[in-house]
């Protein structure tokens, strides 16, 4: 944002060169809709600010994706399911509206699992996506010395999920900032996997007004960005208070500001002891602890600290599931929108069909 | 359970006070009027003589009914309860319709703080205790009028609850027997309305309209302290005019503002109660009263041929005059209930309650709304009788019909005549013409000071009551006129001139000698017919007493 302040570089030329950037990536399957003129205009009005001198921020010119469960007025949004397929919103969620709104330019919608609901980003109906760093040169150089003659096409890694195509246009650098949502990671799961930064607010900090929901309960937007700074600025523009959402908090939001993190002397990191799951892969483990050391010696101070709940938020985590699942797909019956099948012997067969149709198996195990 | 038990055989005598439906009160007794000893001894009752022998000593028994009554009523607000589209009656098809009505994926309920004020009022009208914290939840079922699949009620923490609501029934046969009884109110709960479906078979197309969809609903759980169809209404009816008074419902049946669900049964008394079963959509009160009736007399004579009651749901059909069970809502439903997970609990406070600094905006205080009550229906009656020593009934009369009470109370602003003058000349001759003509009280053509101004007139004899009626009748056809001219230019005054009728008199009594004798012989029934000639002659301008007093004179002279 700098360098559009400067003039270094115009919202115009910052839009086709990420245009260009998703059509080159376009392999990596980040994003189901991109409305390229939308973009563009958005760019140009812009650059009409920037030139008067009416810039609306930080956040005016910077290209933007946003996760394909967030309802876009004018654009069509499938949350990656046959049943939304077609279907195009005719508002806004508010958070896209806050970003629209400080000047961001929508680059797109992502690619995520059907209804969210998933941790690879592969069971979209639009296919998977594919983890940009698969495609690098280390990556491949790895490969290359362990397995000769592998097929091509299987020749990739997943990015996670369920915001896995926001956390790939991040680190494909497509966009400066993607949002995702996290239930039960959706957002951080990602971003770990594309190193990235995948932040989930507190519930009740950002509104999930237009949010097509997975689970009320828990549904938060999620910010993914390529550094912690930027994702406090995004932060400090979505939170607050929305008439829409009841579940948002009514009091004022103090503004973000990271400290500057040249002495991480007065941190304090807490390690759960419940997180160690006998489950956890060896390599894993040993990058968490190498970054414990890590903190440790710059002078932090490392703790083990208890969470005796852990055991018990797998189980509540798919009690809210699957009932609010149950729920909120019920109004996927085909009669106001998405899908309809062409069986029309009665009301109930109609509903029965168009739902078995186009559900894919996770989401019908969880209904 | 405190349910009253009472005679069912004696229903036919009641008769309520708080009247259903003009004239279908009479001769309705003989219709439902039901002997419990009925003829058995059908060939399939026949196969099992020993079972039919029991219930024939039980058919000796008396049956005692038992009624409780879900009723709905649509709240009286401009936006619908979790949505800001509008709520109108009869509004173009799906022309009130939001993005949360329509069901768009990831719109969000917002409550409507008119619908909870609504609520809290109704709640403290019915003597319920507020709950200060109520929950919202979804209660699943698949229609296409519902198109979000569930609706946002409140099962598990209504917003009010414990009430009682006082109404009256007559039980003699003379109005003025008026007997006041209680149902315990078990609950009221926030709920949205579903849409509506217009099937239309010849297509065999289903038609959705959803401006009905999402407008708040205050569901009113009366428990069954309630033993005849009569009882119900009466019941409804207080009800009605409580939310009327409170402007919380419209509260018209017929525009399906006010929906009652009966559930009934019937069982010996001191025995277990019945097998229940409910009738649905009963959308006018006396349809209420006679769905109730026959579900009694059906569910009676079930059992006493050795039949059993199922637990079902049943629609009434009012041409038939019947109840029969419902196709569609067969087999238990599981409505997976669960917490409503965009809606916080709802929150109220009162003075004590209510955190210093609060926005008065986003909180809301029971007391002041308490404060705030209107008179209630039960209030203005008491008032009215204390007032203007009017009979019960009359009362009752006043407040049931629409506008009624306010046309009344402005005659009597502007009238000298007599409190007892203006309530007769209200209900019996102005209701009278407005029931002829189906009309409302405020189609009237006759305007309150109109009336005032005739009853004026009446008052200080400047006409006879029989030119009263004349004029009212004038009134009512030719708006705009006042009673004094009707009055002048149809000459019905009264004759103030002593001297004028006098001459009258003395016309008449030489027209007629042969009754002038008659009187003089003696026959006392012979003067009235002289007073009649006089009041002929006069075009009944002169006032009767005053004739007789000329007459008597000129005849004792």
């Amino acid at each position: 944002s700098t360098a559009l302040k400067q003039g270094h570089i115009t919202p115009t030329e910052l839009c086709q060169k990420c245009l260009s950037l998703i059509k080159k990536t376009k392999f990596l399957n980040a994003y189901i809709t991109v409305p390229e003129e939308v973009a563009l205009k958005q760019a140009e009005e812009s650059e009409k600010r920037y030139k008067k001198g009416h810039s609306l921020g930080d956040l005016d010119g910077i290209p933007v994706a946003v996760k394909d469960s967030f309802s876009t007025s004018g654009i069509e949004t499938t949350c990656a399911s046959n049943m939304l397929k077609g279907y195009v919103p005719p508002y806004n969620a508010t958070v896209v509206q806050k970003l629209l709104d400080k000047g961001a330019v929508l680059m797109g919608k992502t690619n995520l699992d059907e209804f969210a609901m998933g941790s690879g980003s592969t069971d979209g109906v639009f296919g998977p996506v594919k983890n940009p760093w698969s495609y690098s040169k280390q990556y491949r150089g790895k490969r290359k010395q362990k397995a000769h003659g592998e097929n091509e096409d299987s020749n990739w890694l997943i990015t996670g999920g369920s915001s896995g195509g926001s956390a790939a246009a991040v680190a494909a650098f497509t966009c400066f900032v993607a949002l995702g949502s996290d239930t039960g990671g959706s957002t951080r799961n990602p971003a770990a996997h594309c190193g990235v930064v995948g932040f989930k607010p507190s519930y009740g900090l950002v509104s999930h007004h237009g949010l097509i929901p997975l689970v009320n309960s828990m549904d938060v937007p999620g910010i993914l960005t390529r550094c912690a700074n930027d994702a406090a600025i995004v932060l400090g523009m979505l939170a607050g208070h929305d008439p829409r959402d009841s579940t948002t908090i009514q009091d004022p939001v103090k503004p973000f500001t990271l400290p500057t993190l040249a002495d991480v002397n007065k941190l304090c990191i807490g390690i759960p002891k419940e997180y160690l799951a006998p489950e956890l892969s060896s390599e894993v483990r040993s990058f968490w602890s190498k970054a414990a050391n890590l903190f440790e010696s710059e002078g932090a101070k490392v703790i083990e600290v208890s969470l005796p709940h852990t055991s018990y938020s797998i189980i509540c985590y798919h009690v809210l599931c699957t009932s609010e699942v149950a729920s909120n797909m019920a109004r996927f019956d085909g009669l106001e929108y998405g899908h309809r099948c062409d069986i029309n012997v009665s009301t109930e067969a109609m509903y029965a069909a168009t739902r078995r149709e186009v559900f894919n198996d996770v989401v019908r195990g969880r209904i | 359970m405190a349910a009253p038990v009472q005679r069912w055989s004696c229903v036919g005598k009641r008769w309520v006070l708080a009247y259903i439906d003009g004239g279908s009160r009479h001769g309705r007794g003989a219709a439902i009027g039901f002997t419990s000893r009925r003829k058995r001894g059908q060939s399939s009752v026949a196969q099992q003589p020993l079972v039919t022998a029991q219930k024939s000593r039980k058919g000796e028994h008396e049956w005692a009914a038992v009624v409780g009554l879900e009723i709905h009523a649509q709240i009286s607000s401009n936006s619908k309860l979790f949505s800001g589209s509008q709520v109108h009656f009869a509004a173009p098809p799906n022309s009130l319709v939001s993005f949360f009505d329509a069901s768009l994926p990831g719109t969000l309920p917002v409550l409507n703080r008119r619908c909870v004020e609504a609520a809290v009022m109704t709640g403290l009208a019915l003597n319920c205790r507020i709950n200060k914290k109520s929950l919202f939840d979804r209660k699943h079922y698949f229609y296409a009028d519902l198109p979000a699949g569930y609706q946002i009620t409140q099962q598990r923490l209504p917003i009010a609850v414990n009430g009682s609501l006082a109404y009256s029934v007559c039980v003699g046969k003379k109005p003025s027997q008026v007997s006041t009884k209680t149902v315990r109110i078990k609950q009221i709960q926030l709920e949205q309305d579903s849409g509506k479906s217009l099937h239309d078979e010849p297509r065999s197309q289903t038609l959705i309209d959803l401006n009905r969809a999402g407008v708040g609903l205050l569901e009113v759980v009366l428990e069954p302290d309630m033993s005849c169809g009569e009882e119900a209404a009466s019941a409804v009816r207080e009800l009605q005019l409580i939310l009327q008074a409170l402007g919380t419902s419209q509260a018209n049946m017929a525009e399906g503002q006010l929906r009652v669900d009966a559930n009934i049964s019937v069982h010996h008394p001191g025995e277990p109660l019945g097998v229940r079963t409910e009738v649905k959509n009963l959308n006018s009160a006396r349809f209420l009263a006679k769905a109730i009736d026959f579900e009694i007399e059906r569910q009676i004579h079930e059992l006493e041929n050795g039949r059993k009651i199922l637990n079902e749901t049943r629609s009434f059909d009012y041409k038939l005059g019947c109840t029969m069970p419902m196709r569609d809502k067969e087999g238990k439903q599981d409505y997976r209930f669960m917490p409503e997970p965009n809606l916080p609990p709802l929150l109220l406070h009162d003075t004590a309650s209510l955190p210093p600094g609060a926005d008065p905006q986003q909180v809301i205080n029971i007391d002041w709304i308490r404060e705030r009550l209107p008179e209630l229906p039960s209030e203005t009656r008491e008032k009215l009788i204390q007032q203007y020593g009017m009979l019960p009934e009359h009362s009752f009369a006043l407040l049931n019909e629409v506008g009624l009470l306010e046309f009344f109370q402005n005659v009597i602003k502007e009238t000298r005549a007599e409190p007892k003058k203006v309530t007769s000349w209200v209900l019996n001759i102005f209701l009278g013409f407005l029931k002829q003509q189906n009309l409302t009280v405020n189609e009237s053509p006759v305007t309150p000071s109109a009336l005032a101004e005739l009853l004026n007139l009446l008052d200080r004899k400047a006409i006879s009551s029989s030119a009263a009626k004349q004029v009212f009748e004038e009134l009512w056809r030719s708006k705009g006129k006042t009673p004094s001219q009707i009055v002048s230019e149809k000459k019905l005054e009264l004759m103030q001139d002593q001297e004028a009728l006098e001459r009258v008199c003395h016309t008449v009594m030489e027209g007629h000698p042969q009754v002038v004798m008659d009187v003089k012989r003696g026959n006392p029934r012979a003067i009235n017919k002289l007073i009649g000639l006089v009041r002929k002659a006069t075009l009944s301008r002169a006032d009767p007493t005053v004739i007789k007093k000329i007459l008597e004179r000129k005849l004792s002279s």
